[in-house]
């Protein structure tokens, strides 16, 4: 055995099993946060109407549980798992690791701390203000130094396919965090967007399409390239295809962004560029789902015995469903029906928990009893979790798609006489109540597997003994790799992770230029509406809190030129009327209907008894009330660092006007609350439901014509 | 939505040409380059994942 030229090194299974750990905890409470919402949607009363635990500001509390605490922690367990192996070294730095783990961990609970106080910037999976997102920016380059660090001083000379979508994986997400994270300070925990209106959207899902590529699929297709190989224990099925499908992947992917704005302000040949290149998407996604599941030829019998396994194959299957469904959705037909509705609900969660959350329980399947050298405590158990999951992804998945679609055919529907059948959009919501109840179930099954899994991996940690430092063995690395005529260009790269690194940043920016540069230009090139005027003061503090109370989760500000959404909501909304909207708040989502042109459509007294109940303007509505609003008393204290900021951002308020702002504000509210008392209605000046009240009043009426209930 | 807010940006038409140019060399040279791809060379980097460097996989395998 001419083994004694072999250098021995150590694997650092410690930060394995701390991300591990981590990635069970926050995933139970990220479920249990989705459930809770779940159920408010068909309870609107459940847990009572505390501002805490309202529906708006859990929402983002439970995707930012699921995308960064459990895809984001079993994305670093399995990293860090496999990155050691196939670099044949330990990680570059144990502190980096340290500083990696526990800073993640620390956003995370930051986030918990903020999100439910309503401290949020309202750019969807970008919540977090912004000292938090230095926090990430910082904890995210300790990750990368370390990955890259590790790569450099490895001793395996070639870098395996995995490691690419890592590398690609890094480099992009700070790329997306940054730029989407200019914001301007207010106070310590509130901040505007640095970009408007039209131009803050094309960021804001420039980088949401993104992360969903670059935070949810490169890494899980990097992990699923290492853990199918090793858990079936037979190398990739072609190498090959692994390669195109990674070049194809990232240089495709951030061409597609364009696809979550269609029927907007975007250029129409973007637009398409963006259709093309997400239907393009599908090749290379396809080509990755095929090689895995070919891996598995001749070894469909391990799936038979392997539950880790078992949730992989439906996993890589749930990863081409959702990557067939998106392209599709990218085209314009498919979007004007699936875009706003819970078909989107659906698609997310089928690659939330079927994709990341089957890559990442197949992960810790396999992980735990090769780190604790033990054997799985029940596999019995492994199969109830899968049955059980997978269940509850159809519970979930199969009422989001024939609710969504369902509901957008009643927004759309006309009578013979030409006139809306459903002109109520609660008619069209009430209907959906039967498939939320079902979605909470599904969820719930969800969870349960999740904890049968919790419990299997407990005991399996507890049946053995963690080897924090796992002895291997390898050759050492070569002092100067110089290469050889007989390799090709791309192998020297191979062997080159700074080179690499720059190759894929240059294939994600040249698609990201494309579509940046009428990001960039738009702001110039936006017709000036002279009708429309910024924001009274009383108003910006009405935003906020519409902001806070995270109102943009469930009702849209986007009305798009169908006849079906004018004849519901009005005038369609036009590019120049959002000039002053730092940020954005055009929402993804209509749960209630679009609020666009809702401006003078009620009288004050209306907004006045629908938030304090919902269900006494609208009965059966599923809106929960707002009781605080009525009680809590306006805080003025910001507002003048809120004018000066956003005249910084480019808002014309004239100089000086800071100092008269909070007068403004308060002669406003009292004229308000005037007509408040005058409709019998006891409320003074200071709450903070005037506020929102005159932002709510304001909201589209720049270009509209008088509205009737103020004449 | 206005849907030619950006029309009247100078020189925006030569925008899809390049990506087109971009696109197609980008996609040729990686699947001649593929295509090229020794095989050996491949099915060696394929089984890379199969070996940890732990003691069974030096002496079992004789790596």
């Amino acid at each position: 055995m001419a083994n004694s030229h072999l250098e021995r090194f150590e694997y650092d299974n410690s930060i394995v099993r701390n991300f591990s750990v981590a990635t069970v905890i926050w995933g139970i409470v990220g479920f249990l946060v989705g459930i809770i919402i779940a159920l408010k949607l068909v309870y609107p009363s459940f847990l009572g109407f505390i501002p805490e635990l309202s529906y708006g500001r859990l929402r983002p509390l439970h995707t930012n549980a699921v995308i960064f605490a459990f895809a984001g922690n079993v994305m670093f367990a399995g990293i860090y798992y496999s990155l050691q192996r196939l670099c044949k070294a330990r990680m570059f730095s144990d502190v980096l690791s340290k500083i990696h783990f526990w800073g993640w961990q620390t956003i995370i609970v930051s986030a918990a701390l903020t999100l439910p106080f309503g401290f949020t910037t309202s750019k969807e999976y970008a919540e977090l203000e912004w000292p938090i997102d230095i926090a990430i920016a910082l904890i995210w380059v300790a990750f990368g130094v370390n990955m890259l660090g590790t790569i450099w001083k490895r001793r395996e000379k070639h870098m395996y396919v995995a490691i690419w979508f890592y590398i690609a994986t890094f480099l992009t997400v700070a790329l997306l965090h940054i730029v989407n994270s200019f914001e301007l300070p207010v106070s310590f925990l509130k901040s505007y967007s640095f970009y408007a209106g039209v131009q803050d959207a094309l960021v804001q899902w420039w980088y949401g399409h993104n992360a969903v590529a670059f935070f949810l699929t490169t890494p899980f297709l990097g992990l699923m390239y290492y853990f199918i190989p090793k858990i079936a224990e037979r190398p990739v099925y072609s190498y090959k295809l692994s390669i195109i499908h990674f070049w194809a992947l990232i240089f495709l992917y951030i061409w597609a962004g364009p696809h979550h704005l269609l029927y907007t302000a975007l250029p129409d040949w973007a637009q398409s560029l963006g259709t093309v290149f997400s239907v393009m998407l599908i090749a290379p996604s396809w080509g990755g789902m095929i090689n895995g599941l070919l891996t598995l030829r001749g070894a469909w019998d391990k799936v038979r015995e392997e539950p880790a396994l078992k949730f992989l194959v439906v996993a890589i299957t749930a990863y081409g469903m959702s990557t067939f469904e998106g392209p599709m959705m990218s085209f314009k037909e498919i979007n004007a029906l699936t875009h706003y509705t819970d078909y989107i609900i659906g698609h997310v969660h089928l690659g939330a928990l079927a994709w990341n959350g089957g890559v990442g329980f197949a992960v810790l399947y396999f992980m735990f009893p090769r780190m604790y050298r033990t054997q799985l405590f029940s596999k019995k158990l492994a199969n109830t979790h899968f049955w059980i999951a997978t269940l509850g992804i159809m519970f979930y998945a199969i009422p989001m798609y024939w609710g969504g679609i369902m509901q957008s055919l009643m927004w759309k529907e006309f009578t013979a006489d030409g006139v809306l059948r459903y002109a109520n959009f609660l008619e069209t919501v009430t209907q959906l109540i039967p498939m939320y109840a079902l979605r909470a179930f599904g969820g719930t099954l969800y969870l349960v597997g999740s904890l049968i899994g919790a419990y299997n991996l407990y005991k399996t940690a507890k049946s053995g003994s963690l080897v924090r430092n796992e002895e291997a063995y390898a050759a050492p690395a070569q002092q100067k790799a110089e290469p050889t005529h007989a390799e090709g260009w791309h192998r020297v790269l191979e062997r080159m992770p700074l080179r690499f690194s720059v190759w894929v940043v240059v294939a994600v920016i040249i698609g990201g230029v494309v579509e940046f540069v009428p990001t960039w230009l738009v702001k110039s090139n936006i017709p000036n509406i002279t009708a429309v005027k910024p924001y009274t003061p009383l108003e910006i503090e009405g935003r906020d809190i519409y902001i806070r109370e995270g109102c943009v989760g469930c009702h849209s500000q986007m009305i798009r030129p169908f006849r079906s959404e004018t004849e519901r909501y009005g005038e369609y909304s036009k590019a120049g009327e959002f000039v002053y909207d730092h940020p954005f708040l055009w929402g993804s989502k209509r749960t209630g209907p679009d609020l666009h042109r809702i401006g003078g459509k009620y009288p004050d007294s209306w907004h006045y008894m629908h938030m304090k109940d919902p269900q006494s303007t609208a009965p059966g509505s599923i809106m929960p009330a707002y009781p605080w609003m009525y009680e809590k008393s306006l805080d003025y204290s910001h507002l003048e660092g809120k004018i000066i900021t956003l005249r910084k951002l480019g808002v014309p308020y004239t100089e000086g006007f800071e100092k008269l702002a909070e007068a403004d504000a308060k002669a406003q509210a009292e004229k308000i609350a005037q007509n408040l008392n005058s409709s019998k209605f006891d409320i003074t000046a200071d709450k903070e439901i005037v506020a929102l009240i005159a932002y709510l009043q304001r909201l589209g009426t720049d270009i509209k014509a008088k509205p009737t209930a103020e004449q | 939505m206005k849907s030619n807010v950006l029309q009247a940006i100078l020189g925006i038409e030569v925008f899809p040409v390049i990506s087109l140019i971009i696109f197609v060399a980008v996609f040729t040279t990686m699947i001649i380059w593929v295509v090229k791809l020794d095989k050996q060379r491949s099915q060696k980097m394929a089984e890379l994942p199969l070996n940890d460097g732990n003691r069974e996989d030096i002496f079992n395998k004789n790596l």
